[in-house]
């Protein structure tokens, strides 16, 4: 019979061996102390959770990389991030604890995505939450977390990247733009700065077919056919509510056509109205697009950006409250102590998700090989907890590692050999095991990694492999040995053999290791 | 049923009934891959012309399935369902585009919603709809295609719902608002009163030849059967945009008809005119010619018209069976695929 086919991994997931785990232990471990000296209290959240959680207010780029099924007639999600359950778990259990709230966590997180170097589907995120805490000096706190975290685990130069979501979101919604169009704007936000305006607008169009004439230099005429049509909304913009609704549905009635089929008249009736009635959309697109053009150059050294991000704003007209919520940030920052970091703005920085409603952060570090990646990501969400369904609104800021990225930019000399079995215990034949059973005992007392050799193979062979495992000493008990009250303890790096009392082997032991 | 066949030989999965087997099949044929069924209950058949080819029948979903992990080597498929459940199959690659069953996935919603033309319209209305407490439900057997359209749109409150044919009926018996369904000429979305939203069309689909890397990345054997089903495939089809036409003309030499022909480039054949000299019959005065012009179809008249002004006659038009190129493009970037 041929032998059964192998089952692989799925893709994007992998097991995790020895020397990376115990690196991987080590980071979270030394961040984990670290959180805790600042008051960060660790939680454990589900790794299930109800699909709805994420789709409330994470953005549609996380919904798409959602692991996402039906489970029992319930839409089950693996979590993506964490923030989501902290917060979900605090608005369930947590709102009658005195705030600001200081918690950290630690676990792997789930997304669906095309596996890369550094990336898989399954990777551990670390990091914290600060609840209930408003203003520059929480701010900072977290960004002041995240980078001495980082530095006590000593790699290389790396560079913070500081933005703030209102520069641009202010300006959006200054603007009276669609809330699908605001976020198809800032989701592509980076897009503009890899591929340039052209190729953000023309996407933009080809998504929005009443957008067309953005592709043109100079403002397009509006086709002549919705020219015609343009009369007849200015006459429904003329009338109050109740009479232009009338008027739809006494013109579609005369028509004979009946539109309550598998919607309620009222409703379709009144987004028809709304639509109608809406702005043109396409001069404002126009608008967020230059704008959004002139934050993309918007990065650098903290005191450059801020003179050159006064000057633009003077000509928008926009109010400057985010640049001085930056300075401020930065300023306490450097209360906090020295940092290593490359501190950088951008102003054009934009994150995935869409509940951040002040600073956002990235820290980035580049591998051995040179390659620039992200370490860590943060942000203040202040509405999520509402959203979310909590009592009132609570400000929250946080920032999550992820922890297999850390470890890839730390040199190896900075990662923690993995333990190997010190001692390895071996019965020639079965009338040894059960003094070799509480030799072995006593030498763990001694904080000592003992194994047993035991099984069918030769000493020979079971001295070999213990050799390959790297095994320190070996300690071997036959009949001879047992009898006369001693052991054989042999060196496996120098292969020297000595007799050793039975009473006297911890201590032996112990001083050869 | 498969472990019987002999291991090098290719076995092509192709589908066991319905439009696309019909096509399947009819394409086949055309190509000079003619499929011998000896019995009509049978799931297998083969390829006289491929010896060392065998057809077994499966639902295009299974075909999917059966080339993606490998049991079988390669297989025709629509390009929905490789979109729709592939996405996984680290070793499936699709071969060639096989230019029938086109068809469109696309977004319908129902007449009556006056309000709702566009995505941004129907992004507009699922939020509204939500702030009610209600989501917006689509019908589909789609759901991963459309939940990922749907999420790039950046439309995230709505519903799937699973449904399996007939899903042109489901708004108007109430256990759907919309449909995410295959259409290919709007036929049938009309005559249930459904309209294409704009912007909504999330896949164009048409029929696809996949194969396994694998299981034919390790048999030469295979690989060699596959080689000459895709060079008669591509001759076949690149055959239909050519015709051959052959013409006796008057002249003084054949450096003389070829350059008369030639003065004329973009009417003088693929790579220039073939020119023989043609032996007349004795007693007579007149010299003559034969050439023969391999031709874009779509010039045959006005290449028929260059020769006749050269002084042509019996100007004979076939249509070749096959055209081989020097190369065949489609086989060169499949082994690269494999590789």
């Amino acid at each position: 019979m041929p032998s059964a086919e192998k089952i692989r991994a799925l893709r994007g997931m992998r097991a995790v061996f020895s020397a990376e785990y115990s690196q991987r232990r080590h980071i979270q471990a030394q961040l984990e102390a670290r959180l805790l000296r600042h008051a960060y209290m660790p939680i454990d959240l589900p790794l299930l959770e109800n699909t709805e959680l994420y789709l409330r207010k994470s953005g549609e780029d996380t919904a798409a990389r959602l692991y996402e099924f039906d489970f029992k007639s319930r839409r089950i999600a693996l979590r993506p991030e964490m923030t989501a359950s902290i917060l979900r778990a605090y608005v369930e259990h947590l709102q009658d604890e005195p705030l600001p709230l200081r918690l950290q966590y630690a676990g792997p997180v789930f997304r669906y995505e095309k596996p890369q170097q550094h990336r898989f589907r399954q990777f551990i995120v670390a990091g914290a939450e600060l609840l209930g805490a408003a203003g520059p000096l929480a701010d900072a706190e977290m960004l002041y977390l995240a980078c001495s975290g980082l530095e006590a685990l000593g790699p290389r130069a790396y560079r913070l990247v500081i933005g703030h979501s209102e520069i641009l979101d202010g300006f959006l919604r200054s603007l009276g733009l669609r809330r699908q169009l605001q976020n198809y704007l800032k989701r592509n936000m980076e897009n503009m700065r890899k591929r340039g305006l052209h190729a953000v607008t023309a996407s933009l169009c080809n998504l929005y077919p009443e957008l067309a004439g953005l592709t043109a230099e100079n403002e397009a005429p509006p086709p002549s056919d919705s020219l015609k049509s343009q009369k007849l909304v200015d006459v429904l913009r003329g009338m109050s509510d109740g009479e232009a609704r009338q008027a739809i549905t006494d013109f579609l009635r005369s028509l004979n056509i009946r539109i309550d089929t598998n919607r309620d008249e009222d409703e379709v009736i009144d987004r028809l109205l709304h639509k109608l009635r809406e702005d043109e959309q396409a001069p404002k697109v126009r608008a967020a697009l230059a704008y959004m053009r002139r934050l993309s150059d918007l990065t650098g050294p903290p005191a450059e950006v801020l003179a050159r991000a006064r000057d633009l704003f003077a000509e928008y007209d926009v109010e400057p409250s985010a640049l001085r919520a930056l300075e401020a940030t930065l300023a306490r920052l450097d209360m906090f102590g020295a940092l290593k970091a490359d501190i950088q703005l951008d102003l054009g920085l934009q994150r995935g998700l869409h509940y951040y409603t002040g600073l956002m952060f990235e820290i980035h570090c580049a591998t051995a090989s040179g390659e620039d990646i992200q370490l860590c990501g943060g942000g203040r969400y202040d509405k999520l907890i509402e959203v979310l369904g909590g009592n009132e609104p609570t400000p929250a800021v946080g920032f999550a590692f992820g922890i297999e990225r850390v470890a890839s930019v730390l040199a190896d000399e900075q990662a923690p050999c993995p333990r190997r079995p010190d001692v390895l215990v071996m019965p020639i034949t079965e009338a040894e095991v059960a003094f070799c059973l509480a030799l072995a005992e006593r030498l763990r007392d001694k904080r000592l990694i003992v194994e047993l050799g035991f099984d069918e193979r030769s000493l020979g062979r079971r001295l070999k492999q213990a050799h390959r495992k790297g095994v320190a000493l070996a300690v071997i008990v036959g009949q001879r040995e047992l009898a006369q009250g001693q052991v054989l303890v042999r060196d496996m790096r120098g292969r020297q053999e000595r007799t050793v009392a039975q009473d006297d082997v911890a201590q032996v032991v112990t001083s050869l290791l | 049923m498969l472990d019987q066949m002999a291991a090098d030989n290719l076995i092509l999965a192709l589908p066991s009934k319905g439009r696309l087997g019909e096509d399947s099949e009819r394409f086949f044929g055309r190509a000079g891959l003619r499929i011998h069924k000896p019995n009509r209950r049978q799931y297998t058949a083969t390829i006289p012309s491929l010896p060392r080819a065998q057809v077994v029948y499966q639902r295009p979903r299974d075909i999917l399935g059966k080339v993606g992990d490998g049991r079988v080597d390669i297989g025709i498929t629509g390009y929905d369902i490789v979109r729709e459940y592939g996405s996984e199959a680290e070793d499936l690659i699709i071969i060639d585009k096989l230019g029938f069953g086109k068809c469109e996935l696309l977004l319908a919603a129902p007449d009556s919603w006056i309000d709702v033309t566009s995505i941004a319209d129907l992004a507009d209305m699922s939020l509204r709809q939500y702030q009610r407490g209600a989501q917006l439900r689509i019908a589909t057997k789609y759901g991963n295609l459309t939940k990922a359209f749907m999420y790039r749109q950046g439309i995230s409150q709505f519903l799937l719902v699973h449904a399996d044919g007939a899903m042109e009926a489901a708004p108007r018996m109430g256990y759907a608002d919309m449909i995410a369904d295959l259409s290919e000429t709007g036929t049938t979305l009309r005559e249930n009163h459904l309209r294409p939203i704009e912007g909504g069309v999330m896949l164009a689909s048409q029929a696809v030849l996949i194969g396994n890397r694998r299981s034919l990345r390790g048999s030469p054997a295979k690989l060699e059967t596959l080689r000459e089903m895709i060079e008669l495939i591509e001759a076949h089809r690149r055959a239909s945009r050519f015709v051959s036409l052959r013409a006796n003309i008057r002249g003084q030499s054949i450096a003389d008809v070829q350059a008369r022909i030639l003065a004329n480039p973009a009417l003088s054949g693929s790579k220039g005119p073939g020119v023989v000299a043609v032996a007349s019959p004795p007693g007579s005065t007149e010299r003559w010619f034969e050439t023969n012009l391999l031709t874009p179809a779509n010039l045959i008249h006005k290449t028929m018209q260059h020769l006749r002004d050269l002084g042509g006659t019996d100007i004979i038009v076939m249509r070749p069976d096959y055209v081989f190129d020097e190369k065949s493009d489609t086989y060169d970037s499949f082994e690269s695929l494999i590789l």
